[in-house]
C-alpha cells in the first residue's frame, strides 16, 4: 500500500511537474488519503533529559525491586509516528526516582530498556516516583528511538501529584520544567482490597527522520 | 560527620559563585552585588574586583592563576586581571545563563556552557571558535585543555566529546561511561582528561585517544570537582551532596601510577571547588550557609 503523501510532498511534487492546477482535478477519493495529514498525530513533546540518564539499562518490563515502598503502577501505551503508523521495536529507556526521590546512579533500580510490541505497544511496571530534590514534581524519564524517526525526550508527569493541587491545567507550570500540559497524563486508581494501585496510559508520538 | 575544614570564615553576603586559584590558595566568590571578592584560605581579603551590577553564575581563573574570569546570567563572559581586578573585556556567549566556565592556562581561550551548547573564544575580543550544541541533552561539564588547543565538553547523554579548538572539528567521542560527567580536568601536560562522572566514577583517559589509563575509581556521590596535581602524578576527585541532598561528600586522591587511593568524608557539600599551589598542597571550598569552608587536601608526601 502507498504511503500516504504529506501536504508538502504533495506541494512539491506539483511544483516540481510544473503543475500545481493539477491538484484539484483529482478525484475527492483520491485526494483525500493524499492528503492524510503528517500531523495527524502530533509529537510528544520533548522535555529535559536531566543528569541521571544511565546506559546500559536492563531488559526488564519491571522496574521496581520486589517488595519496593509505594504505589504500584503500571504505565502502558503505544510508539507510534506522526502519520499515525505503529512503531514494533521501538526501544524505550525509562528512568525515575524511588518513592523516597532518590535515583539509583549506582545501580539500575527503577531503570529499565524495553521493546515496543508487534502493534507497537509497551507496558512496565513500577512504583509511583517520589518527589527528587531539586524538582517540583513527581516524573518518569522517557528516551524513545525507533529505525527512521528522530530520538525523543520526555519526561511523563501525574495529574494526581500533589504539586498540582488537584488542578493540573491551571498548575502545571508550577514546575518550570514542564512546557506542555499534555506531559501531565491522568491517573487511573484501583482499589484491590486494601492495596491501591495506579495506571497510566502515555502515547508517544515520534517525528519522522 | 565528615573532617572539619582547616578554615572557616564568614564572607560580606552569599558567594553565588565560587572559584579556587588553580596554582595559588586563595578562593575567589561572586555576590550579589557584583563584587567578586578574592580571599586568603584564612578569610583575608587579598583582592575585590567590582565587576558590575549583578553577581556572576560562573567563575574560572586561568590556569597560571593571572586571569579571573566570570560567566553572567545574561550569558555575558567578562575577564578580569586577577591580581588587580582591573577588568580587561567582555563579550556575550549564550542567550542564556552560563553555568560553567573553564580557561585555559594563560587564559587566551575561554570555554562556556549554558543548556544545551557549548563554545569556546578567544579570550581577546570575544572571538567564537566554535559552538557545540545537542537537541536534546544539557551540557553537563565543560574543560579547556592547559594549552587551549582543545575543548572537552560532557553531555547528559553521557557522551563526552574532545573539540579542535581551532577547527571545532569533534577529534575524539567517549562513549563508554555509564553516566553523564559532571566535572572534566586535563593533566598539566594536556595529555590526560579525567571524568568525574553522576555514578561517583572517577575515570582518567588518554586524551587523544580515550583509552583508559588506570581502572576507574569510585565515590558513593556524584562527582563535583576534579583536577591533577601539578606534577600530574596524583588526580584529586571531590563528591558533592546531591541525591538525597544530606548525603556526605568525600575526597579522594588517586596515584597515577602505583599505590593506593585515599579516601575521606568532607561532610555534607553542596558543591565545591578544588585547587592546588605550584609547591603540590591542594584544597577545596565549599560556600554556604556555613560560610565559606576550606579543607588542605593535599596529596601524600613523597617519602
Amino acid at each position: 500500500m502507498p504511503t500516504p503523501l504529506s501536504r508538502r510532498e504533495l506541494v512539491e511534487r506539483c511544483l516540481s511537474a510544473g503543475a500545481l492546477f493539477l491538484a484539484p482535478a483529482l478525484p475527492l477519493s483520491v485526494a483525500t488519503p493524499l492528503f492524510a495529514d503528517e500531523a495527524a498525530h502530533p509529537v510528544t513533546p520533548p522535555n529535559e533529559l536531566g543528569p541521571f540518564y544511565k546506559k546500559k539499562a536492563p531488559r526488564t518490563t519491571t522496574l521496581a525491586p520486589a517488595g519496593a515502598v509505594g504505589v504500584p503502577l503500571t504505565v502502558d501505551g503505544v510508539v507510534l509516528d506522526t502519520r499515525g503508523e505503529l512503531l514494533p521495536g521501538a526501544v524505550l529507556e525509562l528512568w525515575h526516582a524511588s518513592s523516597a526521590g532518590l535515583y539509583d546512579n549506582e545501580g539500575y533500580l527503577y531503570r529499565a530498556a524495553i521493546e515496543a510490541g508487534p502493534k507497537g505497544a509497551y507496558e512496565f511496571r513500577t512504583v509511583l516516583p517520589g518527589h527528587y530534590v531539586g524538582r517540583v514534581c513527581q516524573h518518569i524519564h522517557y528516551m524513545v528511538t525507533a529505525p527512521g524517526h528522530k530520538p525523543l525526550v520526555t519526561q511523563l508527569y501525574f495529574a494526581t501529584d500533589p504539586a498540582f493541587d488537584g488542578d493540573p491545567d491551571k498548575n502545571f507550570r508550577k514546575d518550570p520544567l514542564i512546557t506542555s500540559r499534555e506531559l501531565v497524563r491522568p491517573v487511573a486508581l484501583s482499589a484491590d482490597g486494601a492495596a491501591v494501585r495506579a495506571r497510566v496510559r502515555f502515547e508517544v508520538c515520534l517525528e519522522r527522520a | 560527620m565528615g573532617r572539619p575544614p582547616d578554615h572557616t570564615f564568614q564572607p560580606q553576603g552569599r558567594p553565588t559563585a565560587g572559584a579556587s586559584e588553580p596554582l595559588g590558595d586563595s578562593v575567589a566568590a561572586s555576590f550579589e552585588d557584583g563584587t567578586v571578592r578574592v580571599y586568603g584560605p584564612g578569610g583575608d581579603v587579598r583582592r575585590t574586583w567590582k565587576a558590575g551590577e549583578k553577581a556572576f553564575a560562573a567563575l574560572s581563573f586561568s590556569g597560571d592563576g593571572l586571569r579571573l574570569v566570570g560567566g553572567g546570567r545574561d550569558g555575558r563572559v567578562t575577564l578580569a586581571d586577577a591580581k588587580d581586578g582591573h577588568e580587561i573585556g567582555s563579550f556575550a556567549a549564550h542567550a542564556t545563563r552560563i553555568r560553567g566556565l573553564s580557561v585555559s592556562r594563560d587564559g587566551g581561550v575561554v570555554a562556556t556552557s549554558a543548556k544545551s551548547e557549548a563554545a569556546a573564544f578567544r579570550a581577546e575580543g570575544g572571538v567564537r571558535l566554535f559552538t557545540l550544541g545537542s537537541t536534546f541533552a544539557e551540557v553537563s561539564g565543560v574543560a579547556v585543555a592547559p594549552a587551549g588547543d582543545r575543548v572537552a565538553v560532557a553531555f547528559t547523554d553521557v557522551d563526552v566529546r574532545l573539540v579542535d579548538a581551532a577547527t571545532g572539528r569533534v577529534a575524539l567521542t567517549i562513549s563508554d561511561l555509564d553516566m553523564a560527567a559532571f566535572a572534566l580536568a586535563f593533566s598539566p601536560d594536556g595529555r590526560l582528561l579525567a571524568c568525574g562522572c553522576a555514578d561517583g566514577r572517577v575515570s582518567v583517559r588518554d586524551a587523544k585517544t580515550g583509552a583508559r589509563v588506570r581502572a576507574d575509581e569510585s565515590h558513593a556521590e556524584p562527582i563535583g570537582a576534579v583536577g591533577f596535581s601539578p606534577d600530574g602524578a596524583w588526580v584529586t576527585s571531590v563528591g558533592m551532596s546531591m541525591n538525597p541532598a544530606t548525603r556526605e561528600a568525600s575526597v579522594r586522591t588517586t596515584p597515577l601510577q602505583a599505590g593506593s587511593a585515599t579516601t575521606e568524608s568532607l561532610g555534607v557539600l553542596p558543591h565545591a571547588s578544588l585547587g592546588f599551589s605550584k609547591d603540590g598542597t591542594a584544597h577545596v571550598a565549599s560556600a554556604g550557609t556555613e560560610g565559606v569552608r576550606v579543607w588542605d587536601v593535599s596529596p601524600p608526601k613523597k617519602a
